[in-house]
């Protein structure tokens, strides 16, 4: 976690980097739209939600996108840049649901004198399968460019996010 | 009429029009909420000592506050929620189809970020999930930072069901 860096060299395609599993809850759906100020009331409403067509209120598409981005540039470290990021929704995810995030190295090649690695990623929720897919291009430095990783602490999760609703 | 028509028939008119042009200040609050709110304990977005020592010589945002500029970039607190712009016929709801993010420079505490948002396309499809019309409203939002310099651009697929 954060503790390595990636180097251009290090890295071959069909190579999988970590997965990261998620389960949003209400509570982080809440904290999501006061974070970025998004009050839709889709995420929030049943009967808004009822109405729409789904059948309770649906995670943010882009907490699921943040959630790849996590995944990403956990696995890419510090000195990386992510440069591109793209996603498609194909079904909704509800809270409570496992959200597994998986990545594969599809591409690596060098251009205007970046070294670039591209990534197929996607989202499955068990219950609506291959819920979210899309693609990622990261520069990852060399081995002769590469800054020392600093000793740092991953930061722990907030005490509202470790309270499980119960069965 | 079936309501999918009447809401493509008012956002026709937003096709190719620059709307929503707000500026944002940044600071490290605003910064800090979103990796917070996602869970994602990378110090680089977060912890000011580790920021510092990396090449980035200090905290820099998420990738994923693009997703903060962009709903700032339809919400203008110094005025009114602007939000839609005017109400659409039957009060739609709205999902997020999905995003293509381009990032070309990092945004630091104390940036002045400018949105500005262009609606490219708006068609009516059959949602095979929901079995029913809606209308696909494709946008563009830019953000440039306080030297003019582009540091996102954000290309979202919205769904109005």
């Amino acid at each position: 976690m954060v503790s390595k860096q990636v180097c251009w060299e290090e890295v071959e395609v069909g190579q999988d980097i970590p997965t990261l599993v998620k389960s949003p809850t209400h509570i982080q759906m809440l904290m999501w739209g006061g974070a970025v100020d998004d009050y839709n009331p889709m995420h929030a409403d049943n009967k808004v939600a009822e109405r729409a067509g789904y059948k309770e209120p649906i995670v943010f598409g882009p907490l699921v996108f943040s959630f790849l981005v996590q995944m990403v540039t956990s696995w890419m470290g510090p000195d990386a840049w992510l440069k591109k990021i793209m996603v498609r929704h194909n079904a909704p995810a509800f809270a409570g649901d496992e959200i597994v995030c998986r990545g594969k190295i599809t591409n690596k090649y060098v251009k205007d004198q970046e070294h670039c690695v591209e990534l197929q990623i996607e989202a499955d929720y068990p219950s609506t399968g291959r819920g979210t897919f899309g693609s990622a291009v990261v520069t990852l430095p060399t081995k002769a460019e590469v800054h020392p990783v600093p000793a740092g602490e991953p930061i722990p999760t907030v005490g509202w996010l470790r309270i499980r609703p119960r069965g | 009429m079936a309501q999918a028509d009447e809401v493509l028939e008012v956002m026709k008119e937003l096709v190719g029009k620059e709307e929503h042009v707000v500026t944002c200040q940044v600071d490290k609050g605003m910064m800090i909420k979103l990796p917070w709110a996602v869970d994602d304990p990378n110090p680089l977005w977060r912890d000011e000592k580790y920021a510092r020592q990396t090449r980035w010589g200090g905290l820099i945002a998420s990738p994923y506050f693009a997703e903060f500029l962009r709903f700032r970039g339809i919400s203008n607190y110094d005025k009114v929620f602007t939000s839609f712009g005017r109400p659409l016929p039957g009060s739609p709801a709205n999902v997020v189809g999905g995003e293509e993010v381009e990032y070309f420079r990092p945004i630091r505490p104390g940036d002045v970020i400018t949105c500005s948002r262009r609606t490219t396309e708006v068609k009516k499809r059959r949602s095979k999930s929901l079995s029913k019309e809606v209308v696909i409203q494709t946008y563009e939002q830019t953000f440039t930072n306080q030297f003019g310099e582009l540091v996102i651009t954000h290309k979202s697929t919205n769904v109005k069901t």
